[in-house]
């Protein structure tokens, strides 16, 4: 029965593959035929994916599985390029507590995309939903994938679908913007493979029966039993060693994230990108970022995800919260607006996850779901009004909540869930991300320090609903102020397809408002995983510390016999 | 029997490959390029009999059936070339076609342009007697 | 018959399912109906609230909390969805769904014919829901999430009518405001949790229990920033005032049942914190009696009569935090108890004035409205006298309460007492003051000459009995609900007894020469404005021009919302233009250099791609003869 469920797996990639493929040789003339393959696809894969979350939340735990290590279940592994004496390059993929949500917030958020491109993709439709169906086998992928070349291969193949998405069916400047987005993501995945290869190849030297492996489980297991049987000597070359993986890691995606200056690329994305595309990539291709910072950076590296975590990444994600909230606040352009409040939005969920403790890394995780809602949400409505109206200015609009009722309840919705409201879902996220910061410990960080960072993060909550509602009141409030759209016909509230579009995010939204319970229960086991690993390395940091005092305290005895 | 020791052949070929190659560089008739081109395929493939010979096996020989092939090839699609540009343009210089320079390159002109070519006396035609015959109007000069 | 708690989350639940109907149903279905299942919701509610109290004060409350089902649990936080109710609660929750019940009674006459009715009532209904969770709450965070509930309806509520730029700013500014003071909440919540491992109240204020002083302190300073953001005091009192904006119901629903009180609330639920810290209870007293006197005085000048109101708010909540910050946390209670119905009864009865005026709300533009709305004057009368602290009316029993805790600090030997004794004076002057401004306003709108604005046609008339029968209820409270601490201890008993954290606090003293002081300094207020209102009307122009400096000040409000602007709000609108154009200029800036490197090195290079076949193969066979030559010099 299970092989049948792990069966689930590939074929969930699969499914968009073919449905990509089908929906290119259908040709650009027959779009009607062309948009049922790409929604029957998307459908056909939520299904799967769905199917997948259902049956991995039933299994009981695996009692034989390691620790220190995650461990995909339903997994399939087929050797694709066999080298050294194991079984080399696997297609390697599971599922796991990390992974499980954030492959289900990308095939549910794939509807929308679909539903939103209905009417607004009217040239080469065909190319259109090949390129969206390909971009989902690429974020499934990353998620499912348990290999690290296969994780690298899938991260990597999100660039390209997404590269034509904006260059195609863009804005009037988005030659330049795909170029950036392309250009400037693929050279920090560049560092990174630098850093994946630097793990595999360390892994395999240090091995005592020099096993060449790129499976994620038995890297992080690798890692962690030298880290756990090492001499002092080895401890050491281990701490240098980390420190290059976790910032070789960390170019990729960091970017992706993206963290404060590395995020200009983001704001110009997002505005040139069609609505699908902004979907999408503020949905899921920006939790890429952060996944891979949880899959890959903190377990493989534990001793420097500790002591660079809070000083360079949480300060980083605590100037990337409020300056972005500032600059969310600037803009006239919506677009720009919700694109700014990612970097925002993201930084929080930084915060929570080099907490290293399992409020903290939970906050995160939840987080990152959270804002693939709420502001995979937000992008959709504020394309359906740009498919109305044709402008993203703000001060082109005004009081349009008076005409487009529907539209203005949904905006409202999603931007309270956005700004963290209790009882939706962006609460979760805010409040267990800044409480596990809050009860951070870190060697050579003060619990001041910590405090610090917890306010200032929190002043996110407020500047998040100041620019939120001051769109809102510029947008939807106040006297109506219809911009000119001549020749588009009469504009009317939300249909039935754009209805349907955003139903599955509301009802998500309130669910994991409301009832959040499940998600950390599956979620649990590989939380506490990393929050074990990250433990492990607070121990050791605290074992050299006290060895450092020790030593210092036998020099200045010695010193002081000396003088006697 | 004296055989012609090796180093003959290698020299005829080395001529033959500079006098290819002087002709390549120093000449803008596409069509007397392209024959200086094969010129120093000609010089390579002596070089391969003269070696196949001197080693006594057929390796060279084989490889110089090869390029012979090939020249054969290449001289067809070449040539079929050479046409297609000398219609567009109508001349045979090498130096009007500057199109895949960098953008925003200036093309390079000849600092003294060559004299007009003479005019040419009309080609005699035979004439049934007492019409003016009729100028064709398209006229090829291939 | 009931057990406590398995309807508990009847309470809440009832609105919600409410709102939720009339949000689903309203537009289509219900339409002009949509008040009734608002209004049996409130009824129902409001019963089960009356049944929880009587079931408290026979000891069957359920103070331990009622786990209805687990809410969050990650790690070392385990976060039920748990309600609690005890003597505190149970109080709270009799005053927010009896008073609340009212106003949907009388929302349903206000706004009879108004299209966004089912809108309205489902956010009141939503309103109630979220307040009612907010008193039950048993740990933080679901306090919490009844905090933020109470600020997203009033955004909501007060946004009613959001084709009004006015009433779009005033909701973005109440939500804003508050949220700052959430902000601080919220991180008080969380330090609390990171010191003692827990968010429910019993398991918090056992941990906090001999902590560092300094440590208490500084997490009660931070709920009491939330309290001081919802509860509209000095310096973030300035949303309340704008948000009248709503329709006046909501004005009633915000001011007297609920959002207001829930951070009064929420301090008195920590009062085993604030107990521990003298110097941060000083800080309560004192914001509270600074807002108290603030209030009082801009109140004294507004011509209009709901801004009135709104001050008033203001300013008797800071003498509940004058009561609470002087320990006398059954007083600051109380004063929120008898304040609900007099302040209540106020809003609806200006609301009723309103609607019979045609939406003016300008005091001069009408005056000697007796005749006309003879309910309504009544009704007013009763809420203004026991808002002045008349005697014998609720308002001058739960003020002298909060008076009697002040002066008990100030004779203490206690190391504030100077503090306190000039706080006492303050609130004395404040009463004096209270008592004018509430006969200032009933005078000018229902005394002297007859005036009619044009607005409201020629059939200015009394309003409908569904609205003036809850103005009754609501005055007959105003009068006799204060009747219950000094006849009986009722409510100080229900209060200390039943409420963990508050045991032997009751110390009630009837000091009867503070009560004849009390009240003689209500009947000066009164007097005064009596004298200078409706004997001599010409004189106040004199003072007013006597004192330009101080009448201005007062007209204007202080100035403070201009001060907030230009010294907050627009230097962060600043930063934030700054931002963005570092964020294009700078930033992407550099970003953008990077890129335009390898086009200057490719700019070096352009001049050897000239398009010439011929060179390139010049180049071919230089560089071949120099890799050549090489070859053949390095062998």
């Amino acid at each position: 029965m299970n092989d049948l469920f792990s069966s689930l797996i590939p074929l969930s990639l699969a499914v968009p593959a073919v449905g990509a493929a089908l929906a290119a040789a259908l040709g650009p003339r027959r779009g009607p035929a062309v948009r049922a393959v790409a929604l029957a696809a998307t459908l056909v894969t939520l299904a799967l994916v769905l199917t997948v979350a259902v049956q991995f939340a039933s299994l009981a735990p695996n009692p034989d599985a390691p620790a220190r290590t995650f461990d995909p279940r339903l997994a399939t592994a087929v050797s694709l390029l066999p080298l050294g004496n194991g079984p080399g390059v696997q297609f390697f993929v599971g599922v796991d507590g990390l992974s499980v949500w954030l492959a289900l917030l990308t095939a549910v958020l794939m509807v929308p995309a679909v539903l939103v491109s209905w009417a607004a993709i009217t040239e080469r439709v065909n190319e259109f939903y090949a390129w969206l169906l390909l971009l989902q086998v690429g974020m499934i992928g990353v998620f499912f994938a348990f290999d690290i070349v296969l994780f690298y291969v899938f991260f990597e193949l999100t660039l390209v679908p997404l590269f034509f998405l904006i260059g195609i069916w863009g804005g009037s400047n988005r030659r330049h913007a795909a170029q950036k987005f392309f250009i400037y993501t693929l050279t920090g995945s560049l560092v990174t493979l630098l850093g994946v290869l630097g793990v595999v190849l360390v892994c395999y030297y240090n091995s005592p029966e020099k096993e060449l492996t790129f499976s994620i489980p038995r890297l992080v297991q690798s890692v962690q039993e030298r880290l756990a049987t090492g001499t002092a000597a080895e401890l050491g070359y281990w701490r240098t060693v980390q420190v290059y993986v976790f910032l070789a890691l960390m170019a990729g995606f960091a970017v992706k994230v993206p963290l404060v200056p590395l995020h200009t690329w983001l704001p110009l994305a997002h505005v040139e990108a069609p609505t699908a595309g902004s979907v999408l990539l503020a949905g899921v291709l920006l939790k890429i970022g952060t996944y891979g910072f949880l899959r890959l950076c903190v377990p493989l590296a534990p001793d420097a995800a500790l002591s660079l975590g809070v000083p360079l990444v949480g300060t980083l994600a605590v100037i990337g919260v409020i300056y972005g909230a500032f600059c969310a606040l600037a803009q006239s352009d919506i677009k720009k607006l919700v694109a700014y409040s990612s970097v925002s939005h993201l930084g929080i969920c930084m915060l929570g996850m080099f907490a290293l403790n399992e409020v903290g890394l939970a906050g995160s995780l939840v987080q990152m779901v959270n804002h693939g809602l709420s502001t995979g949400g937000l992008f959709l409505l504020v394309g359906m009004l740009y498919e109305r109206y044709h402008t993203r200015e703000m001060a082109d609009y005004g009081g349009m909540a008076a005409k487009l009722k529907l539209l203005g309840v949904a905006m409202v919705f999603v931007c309270l869930s956005s700004a963290g409201l209790p009882g939706l879902n962006g609460f979760w996220g805010e409040v267990f991300s800044l409480m596990g910061i809050a009860k951070a410990t870190a060697p050579g960080l003060t619990p001041a320090a910590m405090a610090t960072l917890t306010a200032l993060g929190a002043t996110g909550v407020v500047l998040g609903a100041w620019y939120l509602m001051t769109m809102l009141r510029r947008v939807f409030f106040g006297p109506l102020k219809e911009p000119p759209h001549e020749g588009h016909g009469p504009v009317g509230d939300l249909n039935g397809r754009e209805l349907a579009a955003l139903a599955p995010i509301g009802i998500l939204c309130v669910l994991l408002g409301v009832y959040p319970q499940p998600f950390f229960d599956v979620a649990s086991r590989d939380l506490k995983v990393v929050a074990g690993i990250a433990d492990d390395a607070r121990e050791r940091a605290r074992m050299i510390e006290a060895g450092n005092a020790a030593a210092a305290e036998r020099a200045a005895l010695a010193a002081g016999e000396e003088k006697r | 029997m004296n055989p012609i020791p090796l180093h003959h052949y290698l020299a005829v070929g080395a001529v033959l490959f500079c006098l290819g190659m002087i002709g390549f560089l120093a000449r803008r008739n596409l069509i007397v390029m392209f024959l200086s081109a094969e010129m120093m395929l000609q010089a390579v493939a002596i070089n391969l009999v003269a070696f196949a010979r001197y080693r006594g096996n057929l390796v060279g020989q084989t490889f110089t059936l090869f390029i012979i092939t090939v020249a054969a090839c290449e001289a067809a699609v070449a040539l079929a070339l050479i046409l297609l540009l000398y219609r567009s343009k109508g001349s045979l210089d090498v130096s009007l076609w500057q199109d895949l320079r960098e953008a925003g390159q200036e093309p390079t002109l000849d600092e003294e342009p060559l004299p007009p070519p003479p005019a040419e006396a009309p080609l005699p035609q035979l004439t049934p007697s007492g019409v003016e015959p009729r100028r064709r109007e398209e006229t090829s000069h291939v | 018959m009931f057990d406590v708690a398995n309807t508990l989350w009847l309470i809440p639940a009832l609105p919600l399912a409410a709102a939720a109907l009339i949000a689903f149903l309203g537009p289509k279905f219900l339409g002009a109906k949509s008040h009734l299942p608002c209004v049996v919701a409130l009824v129902l509610s409001c019963l089960l609230s009356f049944f929880v109290l009587f079931a408290v004060r026979d000891g069957e409350g359920v103070a331990e909390g009622a786990k209805y089902y687990t809410w969050a649990k990650v790690g070392d936080v385990d976060l039920g969805f748990t309600l609690r109710a005890d003597g505190l609660s149970a109080i709270m929750l009799v005053t927010v769904t009896f008073v609340g019940t009212l106003i949907a009674v009388f929302a349903a006459g206000y706004m009879h014919g108004d299209p966004g009715t089912p809108r309205f009532f489902a956010v009141v209904s939503l309103f109630i829901a979220a307040m009612t969770t907010l008193v039950l709450a048993n740990n933080f965070l679901v306090l919490y999430a009844g905090w933020e509930g109470v600020g997203l309806c009033s955004y909501l509520l007060i946004g009613f009518w959001f084709e009004k730029p006015a009433a779009a700013a005033a909701a973005r500014k109440a939500f804003l405001v508050t949220r700052l003071g959430d902000m601080g909440l919220l991180l008080g919540i969380i330090l609390l949790w990171v010191k003692t491992g827990r968010l429910d109240y019993d398991g918090v204020f056992a941990g906090m229990q001999g902590a560092d002083p300094y440590l208490v302190g500084g997490a009660c300073l931070l709920l009491f920033c939330g309290a001081v953001g919802k509860s509209a005091q000095f310096p973030l009192h300035v949303w309340l005032p704008d948000a009248m904006e709503g329709p006046t119901p909501v004005s009633a629903l915000i001011h007297a049942a609920t959002m207001v009180t829930a951070g009064v609330y929420l301090v008195a639920r920590c009062s085993a914190l604030f107990f521990q810290v003298p110097g941060v209870q000083l800080v309560v007293a004192v914001i509270g009696g600074f807002t108290a006197l603030l209030g009082a005085l801009i109140a004294l000048t507004q011509n209009d009569l709901k801004r009135v109101l709104a001050y008033s708010t203001i300013s008797q909540l800071g003498y509940m935090f004058l009561g609470l910050g002087s320990g006398a946390v059954t007083a600051g209670v109380f004063h929120l108890f008898t304040h609900a119905f007099f302040k209540a009864l106020l809003f609806l009865a200006a609301g009723s004035v309103m609607h019979a005026m045609g939406g003016v709300i300008d005091m001069r533009r009408f005056g000697g409205l007796k005749r006309i709305m003879p309910w309504t004057r009544a009704t007013f009368l009763a809420g203004a006298l026991a808002l002045a602290g008349f005697p014998l009316l609720s308002g001058f029993w739960s003020k002298d309460d909060i008076l009697h805790g002040a002066l008990g600090r100030a004779l203490e030997d206690g190391p504030y007492a100077t503090w306190y004794m000039v706080l006492f004076v303050g609130g004395l002057v404040t009463a004096a003051l209270t008592a004018f401004y509430a006969t200032r306003a009933y005078l000018m709108t229902f005394e002297g000459e007859e005036r009619v604005p044009e607005e409201a046609g020629h059939h200015a008339h009394e309003s409908p009995r569904v609205m003036t029968v809850p103005l009754a209820v609501l005055a007959v409270g105003a009068v006799a609900a204060g009747w219950v601490e000094p006849f009986g201890h009722l409510f100080g008993s229900t209060l200390t007894e039943h409420t963990r954290g508050l045991e032997g606090l009751h110390e009630h003293g009837m000091d009867l020469n503070l009560m004849v002081l009390s009240g003689l300094v209500a009947l000066a207020g009164i007097g005064g404005a009596w004298y200078l209102y409706a004997v001599r009307v010409c004189t106040v122009k004199k003072i007013a021009e006597g004192v330009p400096l101080l009448y201005q000040l007062s007209l204007n409000k202080f100035h403070i919302d201009e001060l907030y602007s230009a010294l907050i709000v627009k230097p962060l609108q600043g930063f934030a233009d700054f931002c963005r154009i570092v964020d294009a200029a700078v930033i992407d800036g550099l970003v953008d250099l990077v890129g335009q490197v390898p086009r200057l090195f490719g700019l070096l290079y352009r001049p050897v791609q000239n398009g010439l076949v011929q060179f390139y193969a010049l180049a071919m066979v230089l560089s071949l003869t120099v890799f050549l030559l090489v070859l053949l010099w390095q062998m």
